[in-house]
C-alpha cells in the first residue's frame, strides 16, 4: 500500500515536471486564434486568468508547416546555437580535458588553492563576470561575435570539475603500472584516461550541452546583430500574434536536447555517481 | 555476457538514436534550404533609380497647319445681278485676274434707279431746311411775347398784393383801435338821455327824502304823515331806482350784443383782408411763374431732329454708290483682282445678286505664312511668346527649325484651350498644309529628379519608397520605407522632388516583380 503510495506520488511528481513540456506540445497543435483567445490575458490586452483548455479544439500542424518552409530566420538561429554549442563542447575537449587529467593525475605547486579558485570560478554567477567579461571581450574586438561567447565557455571551469571526478576514480596503481610498462604520460592520458572517464566526460559533454543549448545571458549581453542570435534569443521575440509558432519553435528546440540526453542517459548517470561515490 | 548483450543493446539504443538524430539535422539542413528558397521566392525583386540633379524638359507638341494671314476681300455694293463667276475656292490668282461679270442690263436699271432716289432726296432736304427756317422765326417770336407777359404779370401781382396788404393793414389797425366792452359800455351809457333822465329822477327823488328826513326832526311837522311821506317816497325811490338798474341792465345787454357783433364783424373783417392777401400773393405768385415757365418753354431748345441729315447722308451714300456703278460700268462689268492672292471664299453665285459682305475672299500670298497649332491649358503653362518651337510638314517631310511663337490667343469657343501661331516662310508651303509644331522648354535645374515611375499614391497624395538595410536575423536586408513627397514640377517621364523628401544617396524602387509596401523585405533584381 505504501509502495503504492510513493509510486502514485512518484508519477503525480513526475507529471507535474511534465506538464510544461506537455503544455508546449499541446501548444503547438493548437490554432492562432485559439492561442490568442488562451493568452491575451498575459501577453494581451485582456483581463482575467489564462483559459487554457488541456487539449485542441481544432488541432493542427500548419505551424509546423510555417516554421519548417516559410521561417528561414528561425534556422538561422537554429543553427547559430548548434555551431556555438559543438564549438564549445569541441573546445572544452582539448581544454577541460587535460585540465582535468592534470587536476586528477598530478601534484604541482599551488594545485589546492588553483582547484579551490576553480571551483570558486564555477559557482560564480554570470552576472558577477559579465561587466569585466564584456571589457576583456571588447578589448579584443570579440563583441558581437561567436568567438565572444564561444571563447569564454571553453574556459568554463564545470566541466574540468565533472571530468576531475570521473579521473580520479582511475586507480593509480593502473598508471603507475603503465608507466612502469613505458606508457608515456601523453599515452596515459589518451588511452587510459579518457577510456576510463569517458562516462564522466560524456557526462559533461550532454550537460554542457544541454546548458549551452539554452544559453541565454551571454549572447543577450554581447551579440547586438540579430543573425548572431542563437535559439534562447529567438524564442522571446515571437510576439502573441505568432503564438503558435514560438510553441512550435520551443519543440523544435527541445528536440536534439532529447536526444542528446537519450544519447547520453546512461552516461549521465555513471557521471553523476561516480562523482558522488568517494573512493 | 548479460553484462555485455547489455551494453550490446545500449550501444546498439545509442546508435539509433545517434542515427536519428543525425536524420532530423540532414532534415533541418534540408528545411533550412527550403525555407530559404522559398522565402527568396516570396520577396519581391527590385530595381532602384537615385535621385539625380537635372533640368525637366516639358515638350509641348500639337498639330496645326498653315492658315492665312492677312485677307483681302473683293467688293461690290450690294445687290448688283451677277452673270457668271471665274474663280472657285482654292485657286491661286494673278493680278487683274477676272473674278467675276457683272450683268450690264441689270447694273444700268440699278444706275437709273439710283439717280432718281438722289433726286428725291434732294428736294426732300430743300423742303426740311425751309421749314426749318420758318419754325426758327416763329419760335423767337414766342420767346419775345412770353417775355412781355411775363413783365405784365409781374407789374400786376405787385400792385394787387400792395392793395391787399393796404387793406389788411387798416383791419388791422380797426381790430387794434376797437375798445374793450367796459368802455364802449360807458361811453355808450353816458350818452344816453334816457338813462340820464332816470338817473336824474332818482337823484331828485333822494334829494326829496332827505328833505322829509330833514322836515321830520321838525316838531312842528306830522310825524305819521311824514313817515307816510318818507315810506313813499322810499318806495319811489326805489321803484326809480329799480327802473334805472333795469334800463341800466337793458342797455348793457343791448350794448353788449352790439359790441359783440361789431367785434366779430371787425375780425371777421381781419380774417378775411388777411386771407385776400395770401391769395392776392398766391395769385401773383401763380401768375408769375406761368409766365416764366412761358418763357422758358419759348426759349428750350427744340427736340433734335436729324432727318435732314440723315437725308444728305443717304444722298452722299447714294452718289457714291451710283459713282461705283457708273466705275463698274465704264469697266464693262468685269471685276478683276488687285492682288496675287490664294482664293478662301467665293459668296456669290451666277444669276443673284451681291451682298454686302466681300463677295470673294482672298488670303494674300506674302513673304511668311501663319501656322497655328492649338494647345491644352497645361500645355500653355510650358509655352510662352518668343520661345523657339521647330514645325514639321507631314506632306512634303519638311521640317523647319528655330520657328519663333509670335502670339497664344484663347481659343473663345472653349476657353480651356489656346492656340500657338508662328510665322513660317511662305516658299513651298501653302495655305491649309498640315504639320506637327514642337516646343522644347527646359525647366531651371532640379536637385532631386526621380522617374515617373517611383511615383505612387494619387494626384495628391503622392510617395516614393526608399530602400533601407535593416539588420535581420537573416541578415543585412534592404526594407522598404513610405516616403511621402511632393511633386514640383515633371514631364512625360520625369519628375522633381521637394528638398527635403529624397537624398542623392538613397535608392527610390522604380520597378517590382511584386507589390510591395511600406516595411517590405525586398531584394535587388537580378537578371
Amino acid at each position: 500500500m505504501l509502495k503504492k503510495l510513493s509510486l502514485l506520488l512518484l508519477y503525480l511528481t513526475a507529471f507535474l515536471i511534465c506538464l510544461p513540456i506537455l503544455l508546449v506540445l499541446l501548444g503547438s497543435l493548437k490554432s492562432t486564434q485559439e492561442l490568442m483567445g488562451s493568452l491575451s490575458p498575459i501577453l494581451g490586452d485582456a483581463n482575467g486568468m489564462v483559459n487554457w483548455s488541456p487539449f485542441p479544439l481544432y488541432p493542427t500542424l500548419n505551424h509546423f508547416y510555417k516554421l519548417l518552409f516559410f521561417t528561414p530566420s528561425f534556422f538561422i538561429v537554429f543553427w547559430n546555437s548548434m555551431k556555438i554549442v559543438f564549438c564549445i563542447l569541441a573546445g572544452q575537449l582539448f581544454i577541460s580535458l587535460p585540465a582535468a587529467w592534470a587536476f586528477a593525475c598530478y601534484s604541482f605547486p599551488l594545485k589546492k588553492p588553483l582547484f579551490t579558485l576553480y571551483i570558486i570560478l564555477m559557482l560564480m554567477p554570470f552576472q558577477v563576470t559579465m561587466l569585466s567579461s564584456y571589457l576583456v571581450l571588447d578589448a579584443l574586438h570579440m563583441l558581437d561575435t561567436h568567438r565572444g561567447i564561444i571563447l569564454p565557455a571553453i574556459f568554463s571551469a564545470y566541466p574540468v570539475f565533472i571530468i576531475y571526478r570521473s579521473f580520479t576514480q582511475i586507480p593509480k596503481s593502473l598508471l603507475e603500472a603503465a608507466r612502469t610498462d613505458g606508457a608515456g604520460e601523453f599515452y596515459l592520458f589518451l588511452h587510459i584516461g579518457i577510456p576510463s572517464g569517458s562516462s564522466g566526460i560524456l557526462s559533461a559533454f550532454v550537460l554542457g550541452f544541454l546548458e549551452y543549448w539554452s544559453l541565454i545571458e551571454p549572447p543577450l549581453a554581447f551579440l547586438k546583430d540579430k543573425s548572431l542570435w542563437p535559439l534562447s534569443l529567438y524564442l522571446p521575440e515571437i510576439s502573441i500574434e505568432q503564438a503558435g509558432m514560438a510553441f512550435t519553435a520551443s519543440v523544435i528546440t527541445l528536440v536534439p536536447a532529447i536526444f542528446v540526453f537519450i544519447i547520453g542517459q546512461d552516461y549521465l548517470e555513471q557521471g553523476i555517481m561516480s562523482s558522488a561515490v568517494k573512493e | 555476457m548479460r553484462e555485455y548483450l547489455l551494453t550490446l543493446s545500449q550501444l546498439w539504443k545509442e546508435k539509433k538514436v545517434s542515427v536519428l538524430f543525425s536524420k532530423f539535422l540532414l532534415f533541418m539542413l534540408l528545411c533550412t534550404i527550403l525555407s530559404r528558397g522559398i522565402y527568396a521566392q516570396g520577396i519581391a525583386q527590385v530595381t532602384t533609380v537615385s535621385p539625380r540633379k537635372m533640368s525637366i524638359s516639358h515638350k509641348v507638341q500639337s498639330d496645326g497647319f498653315i492658315e492665312k494671314k492677312q485677307e483681302a476681300s473683293v467688293n461690290i455694293p450690294p445687290g448688283i445681278p451677277i452673270e457668271s463667276v471665274f474663280v472657285k475656292p482654292g485657286q491661286m490668282v494673278e493680278k487683274n485676274t477676272p473674278l467675276f461679270q457683272i450683268d450690264m442690263d441689270g447694273l444700268q436699271e440699278m444706275i437709273i434707279e439710283d439717280s432718281n432716289e438722289i433726286e428725291k432726296l434732294t428736294l426732300q432736304i430743300n423742303d426740311i431746311a425751309a421749314n426749318q427756317q420758318f419754325e426758327a422765326k416763329r419760335d423767337a417770336q414766342n420767346a419775345k411775347r412770353a417775355a412781355e407777359d411775363y413783365a405784365l404779370a409781374q407789374a400786376s401781382g405787385n400792385r394787387q398784393i400792395g392793395e391787399a396788404a393796404y387793406d389788411l393793414q387798416k383791419s388791422q389797425e380797426e381790430l387794434g383801435k376797437w375798445k374793450d366792452f367796459a368802455s364802449y359800455l360807458e361811453d355808450n351809457l353816458e350818452h344816453d338821455l334816457q338813462r340820464s333822465a332816470l338817473a336824474r329822477e332818482v337823484e331828485r327823488l333822494k334829494e326829496e327824502l332827505n328833505m322829509l328826513n330833514d322836515s321830520s326832526r321838525s316838531i312842528s311837522v306830522n310825524v305819521i304823515d311824514k313817515e307816510e311821506q318818507i315810506r313813499q317816497k322810499k318806495i319811489e325811490i326805489e321803484n326809480a331806482s329799480k327802473s334805472f338798474d333795469d334800463y341800466v341792465r337793458s342797455m348793457t345787454n343791448q350794448l353788449e350784443k352790439k359790441w359783440k357783433e361789431i367785434k366779430e364783424n371787425l375780425e371777421e373783417d381781419f380774417h378775411a383782408k388777411e386771407k385776400a392777401y395770401y391769395d392776392t400773393g398766391e395769385a401773383a405768385a401763380n401768375s408769375l411763374l406761368e409766365a416764366g415757365r412761358t418763357i422758358e418753354d419759348a426759349s428750350m431748345q427744340k427736340p433734335f431732329d436729324s432727318t435732314l441729315k440723315i437725308y444728305q447722308l443717304d444722298r452722299e451714300e447714294k452718289i457714291r454708290k451710283l459713282a461705283k456703278l457708273q466705275e463698274i460700268q465704264a469697266m464693262g462689268g468685269t471685276i478683276t483682282s488687285d492682288i496675287l492672292g490664294f482664293v478662301t471664299q467665293v459668296t456669290i453665285t451666277p444669276g443673284e445678286r451681291s451682298k454686302d459682305s466681300g463677295c470673294i475672299l482672298l488670303a494674300l500670298m506674302e513673304e511668311s505664312l501663319s501656322f497655328c497649332a492649338p494647345i491644352t491649358k497645361e500645355q500653355k503653362k510650358y509655352v510662352d511668346i518668343g520661345d523657339t518651337a521647330r514645325i514639321h510638314f507631314h506632306n512634303n517631310r519638311h521640317t523647319l527649325e528655330n520657328l519663333t511663337i509670335e502670339r497664344i490667343e484663347e481659343d473663345t469657343a472653349n476657353p480651356e484651350n489656346y492656340f500657338l501661331y508662328t510665322n513660317v516662310p511662305a516658299k513651298n508651303l501653302t495655305i491649309g498644309q498640315n504639320g506637327s509644331l514642337e516646343v522644347v522648354k527646359q525647366s531651371e535645374s532640379y536637385p532631386y529628379c526621380v522617374p515617373l515611375g517611383t511615383l505612387h499614391g494619387d494626384g495628391i497624395n503622392l510617395y516614393v519608397l526608399v530602400l533601407h538595410e535593416k539588420e535581420t536575423i537573416l541578415g543585412k536586408e534592404l526594407s522598404v520605407e513610405r516616403r511621402n513627397v511632393k511633386v514640383i514640377d515633371k514631364n512625360e517621364t520625369y519628375a522633381a522632388l521637394n528638398e527635403g523628401s529624397v537624398t542623392e544617396q538613397e535608392n527610390i524602387i522604380l520597378t517590382s516583380t511584386k507589390p510591395v509596401t511600406g516595411g517590405d523585405i525586398v531584394r535587388l533584381f537580378e537578371e
